[in-house]
């Protein structure tokens, strides 16, 4: 695992930020930590790099405890954060040319396709840059050399399609040779590209697995009845989102299993018309698994 | 790696860290341009001073803060969302980084500015080069250690400014405090404020030791700001520490481990009151005087004692003061003065303090059976002198200097003065140690000062600076008019350094019960012949030995010469007991009028200083009393001459006599120095001359 952690907790001023994360990222993959704002996905990220120390537990990068990790560990470490500081008096050119050193395995060449790739003025001061070209600096010089793990926290936030897009492309081009760690909302960006996801929610690491096996077992499923359809009291507990409309039924299944929730539904319905269970896409898992996690909140 | 981080800031920083040179350069020029002397007010040179001594250096200074500050906030500590804390480079690395950038940034120019300075005027390169590397340190040491400090706990420009701004009102009202509460007068004593400063510098060292890896660990700076500010605050109070907590230091520190100076009642002598019944100011009130007498104990180092303050406050067994208000305190009238060593082997010096109270108020208080607490503040000024000496690094100047105490007047700070006896010449460079406080130049003879100070405290007045540890240049502009010897080339040509001395030395307090206190104008000794015990001395002040073993006593309040042989007996040898004058003659014929000193020869002639009538009294073994002619002049001109306040005296072989007077009036750069003493040689045939010191005071006979 290029990243683990073991009931991680941090704590800010009596508020529980994390709460026993216990993260596995394998080598390789483009691990994605979804949740809702506020669930501790930043400071995760923080607590791993060893920019904030965390109250209890412990984690490893790249098989170091976090709290060691030292100058010479971040040569193979990138990270780009939205609220990440840059100097921003120093021009991009002058900024590339500041941090080419400390980077043994730095790559002018590469760099210079960065720079082209996405259209950065280097002679262009960076407070005079948008938030997007901001990104765009900070992917470029966390790409150029070449880092065996990539963190990315929300990459993608407040940026226009066309510079997710580029973003994402460059990012991809060179995902085989590293391993990326990204925080996101765009969920629809990451989807295609994403090989294993994390759910956070109030600090809680609800559940990680490869997107494959999240595929598999959650289904968006929509029962038609012959009569209006009403929410069941006691729906089995891997149902969730459940939604009357009429005379159909819509839910989640994170737990699918054919047989099973043909077995369900007909212990709970009669005159049911059809059953439709269809892949459903992260964004549309995520949506009803915050919905679900709010209506409890409320309902607590 | 580390020039590249510097490089990195000085492309950031550049503008403003020209703008902090070029004010301290600016300050340089201008100081070489003659600011440096003027005066700070009423002429256009003035006008200068003020630009180039108090408004430049200021600004500079802040700008070598504010400089300091935004260096180590381009890559801030607090928060966790700075670029560096992801990057590798190593942390020793990027400190030194900021240190270097310090050094470059800010201190060389001023460095620069210093050397040029120093070069300009012709000094010698070794000494230009100390003396500005030690300013720079200096700086480094207690500006931007503590900025460094700052901006290790503030995010942002703007919050250092607000941290600034908090604890300069913080130290404003400390400052009110202390003063009100009268907390400083302990302090610490002349020539050790020096181990304020290692304190307060090694603390501000350990608090960024400290506070640094705290920072990066805990990325909060709300805990560390109240620490620093705590501790900020409580840095000057290390200035006014008790006295007590210092003498324990020098000894610690093994640095002329000194018994301080401090004062004890004389029990051995009465304390007495006299009431004149003097009405004064026209009101009504009738004045008693108050004698205490006191003893300074402790003077290994000195000789002489100066009293700068007597405060008496009387206390009733019932806590309130005789007069039914709440404690007063009664200032001594007139300054209590000097007190010199009169016992050698003990180093103790005896003396009186005299306070004036409402007769009504003291007769009060003596009914009450109050108490009598006096409170003497004072100078131990030998021990300054030796080591304002002992800062003078110039060789040859060293051999021909002596320093020595001086009032500059009764309200001013008390100094001593440390004076070339030969011209100076090219005057010269002397290097103030830690030793003295602080210094005082005065500018003899056109001599030129560059003054570094490196303590960054303002000037306070044109000729007072406030310094711990500095280099002062003299040199003589060669085109100066006023380097040419005139016929004060004595005073003119030489080089005179004042070393500060704070007021404060000792601190003492004696209680007397007034119970004990008598009428001064009651019975007091009298002079009466006999054996052994049945003698009485009135106040016998000097004593000399024949060569068959008769003693000789100066007997000054009866004004006359005792004799006690070796069997015990004492007679009257010349004068009569309590009959004054200046009468020539033989025996108890001769009158005297308070005798002080005596000294005998190898033929066994007595010489007295007859204080009363200013003259020299010789007493041949046959007790005939003579006068001994003082003369001045030659030829035509010579004439007799009388000395001013005569103390020891000591005959020679060859017939002279040296006795100690005044000196001359001096009137030096317009301050006139007053009550110098120096020793005179009086030949055999009368002639006066000076032997060491400066010219005596003179004038003619019958005047």
């Amino acid at each position: 695992m290029i990243i683990q952690s073991e009931g991680l907790n941090k704590k800010f001023r009596g508020h529980d930020a994390l709460r026993g994360i216990s993260l596995a990222v394998p080598e390789g993959n483009i691990y994605a930590l979804i949740g809702a704002n506020g669930a501790g996905k930043t400071t995760t990220i923080k607590t791993l790099l060893n920019l904030l120390a965390p109250t209890s537990g412990r984690a490893e990068v790249l098989g170091i405890d976090t709290r060691q990790l030292s100058a010479r560990d971040f040569a193979r470490i990138g990270y780009v954060s939205e609220n990440q500081e840059l100097p921003l008096r120093l021009s991009v050119g002058a900024y590339l040319g500041f941090l080419r050193p400390f980077y043994p395995t730095w790559d002018e060449e590469l760099e210079r396709s960065l720079v082209s790739e996405l259209r950065l003025p280097t002679e262009r001061k960076i407070r005079d840059l948008s938030h997007g070209m901001r990104m765009k600096v900070g992917l470029a010089c966390a790409l150029s050399f070449r880092p065996k793990l990539l963190v990315l926290d929300e990459p993608f936030s407040g940026l226009d399609p066309l510079v997710k897009d580029e973003l994402m492309s460059r990012l991809l081009s060179q995902a085989d040779e590293m391993t990326v760690f990204l925080s996101s909302h765009e969920l629809d960006e990451i989807e295609a590209s994403t090989t294993y996801v994390g759910y956070l929610e109030n600090g809680r690491l609800l559940f990680q697995e490869p997107m494959s096996s999240l595929a598999a077992r959650v289904r968006e499923v929509r029962v038609t009845l012959e009569h209006p359809a009403t929410v069941p009291v006691d729906p089995p507990a891997h149902w969730i989102d459940l939604l009357a409309t009429g005379n159909v039924l819509t839910f989640f299944d994170l737990a699918h299993e054919p047989e099973s929730l043909r077995t369900s539904l007909n212990s709970l319905f009669s005159g049911i018309r059809s059953v439709d269970a269809r892949p459903a896409a992260l964004r549309s898992i995520f949506t009803a698994l915050a919905r679900t996690s709010s209506s409890r909140r409320v309902a607590r | 790696m580390i020039w590249h981080l510097v490089r990195k800031d000085l492309r950031l920083l550049w503008l403003f860290a020209a703008g902090v040179a070029a004010v301290n350069l600016l300050n340089a020029a201008l100081l070489m341009s003659g600011g440096a002397f003027a005066r700070v007010s009423g002429n256009e040179a003035g006008q200068v001073s003020v630009v180039s001594n108090v408004a430049l250096p200021a600004i500079g200074l802040l700008g070598l803060v504010l400089l300091v500050i935004s260096v180590i906030q381009l890559d801030r500590l607090p928060g966790s969302s700075q670029d560096w804390l992801t990057r590798p480079i190593p942390r020793g690395t990027l400190f030194t980084s900021k240190l270097l950038f310090v050094v470059v940034a800010g201190l060389l120019p001023i460095f620069v500015g210093d050397v040029a300075m120093g070069l300009a005027a012709h000094f010698d390169v070794s000494a230009v080069l100390v003396a500005s590397v030690s300013r720079s340190v200096a700086l480094l040491w207690l500006i931007c250690v503590p900025a460094a400090l700052v901006a290790v706990v503030t995010a942002t420009l703007s919050e250092a400014l607000v941290f600034v701004v908090g604890l300069v009102v913080i130290l404003i009202a400390e400052l009110v405090t202390v003063i009100e509460l009268k907390l400083f007068e302990p302090g610490w004593p002349a020539g050790y404020g020096w181990i304020a400063i290692w304190i307060v510098g090694l603390v501000n060292v350990g608090l960024l030791v400290l506070a640094i890896p705290a920072q990066l660990r805990w990325r909060t700076n709300n805990r560390l700001r109240w620490i620093l500010l705590v501790v900020f605050s409580l840095e000057p109070l290390i200035g006014v520490m008790p006295l007590s907590v210092t003498t324990r230091i020098q000894y610690v520190v093994g640095r002329s481990a000194r018994v301080p100076v401090s004062v004890e009642a004389d029990r051995s002598r009465p304390l007495a009151f006299r009431n004149p019944a003097k009405e004064v100011r026209g009101e009504g009130i009738s004045i008693t005087t108050l004698t205490v007498p006191v003893t300074i104990l402790g003077a290994q180092e000195t000789d002489r004692v100066f009293v700068d303050r007597a405060v008496l406050r009387l206390v009733s067994p019932a806590g309130v003061d005789p007069s039914g208000r709440s404690a007063r305190e009664y200032v001594a009238k007139t300054g209590p003065g000097p007190l010199l060593l009169n016992d050698p082997d003990s180093h103790r010096m005896r003396g009186e303090v005299t306070f004036s109270l409402p007769t009504e108020v003291f007769a009060a208080a003596k009914a009450s059976h109050a108490t009598a607490e006096v409170r003497l503040v004072g100078t131990d000024f030998r021990s300054v002198a030796q080591r304002a000496l002992a800062t003078l690094q110039h060789e040859p100047l060293n051999d021909h200097t002596r320093c020595y105490p001086r009032q500059l007047s009764p309200s001013e700070t008390r100094v001593v003065i440390c004076e070339s006896t030969q011209p100076v010449g090219d005057c010269g460079a002397l290097r103030a140690s830690d030793e003295v406080l602080a210094h005082i130049v005065v500018n003899p003879g056109g001599c030129r000062r560059l003054d570094y100070e490196p303590w960054p405290l303002p000037v306070w007045r044109d000729a007072y600076f406030s310094g711990a540890v500095g280099q002062f240049y003299f040199k003589k502009p060669s085109n100066s008019e006023d380097a040419e010897p005139t016929s004060k080339a004595r005073w003119e040509d030489s080089l005179v350094v004042i070393a500060f001395a704070p007021t404060v030395h000792f601190l003492d307090r004696i209680e007397w019960s007034l119970d004990s206190a008598i009428e001064a104008s009651g019975p007091r000794a009298r002079s009466r012949d006999g054996v052994g015990e049945a003698a009485r001395f009135a106040s016998p002040t000097g004593m000399v030995a024949d060569r068959r073993g008769n003693l000789f006593v100066v007997d000054a309040d009866d004004s006359v010469i005792r004799k006690i042989t070796p069997s015990g007996e004492v007679t009257t040898f010349a004068g009569m007991a309590q009959q004054t004058g200046a009468v020539d003659g033989s025996g108890r014929n001769a009158r005297f009028d308070h005798p002080h000193s005596i000294g005998i020869d190898q033929s066994d002639e007595i010489f007295v200083v007859d204080a009363g009538s200013a003259t020299i009294r010789k007493i041949t073994p046959a007790g005939v009393v003579s006068t001994v002619s003082v003369m001045g002049g030659e030829g035509a001109e010579r004439k007799p001459l009388r000395l001013k306040n005569l103390s020891a005296i000591s005959a020679n072989a060859d017939g002279s006599l040296y006795v100690i007077a005044d000196a001359a009036k001096i009137v030096e750069d317009s301050v006139v120095i007053q009550g110098a003493r120096t020793i005179v040689r009086i030949a055999a045939d009368g002639t006066v001359s000076t032997l060491a010191g400066p010219p005596a005071w003179v004038e003619n006979e019958g005047k």
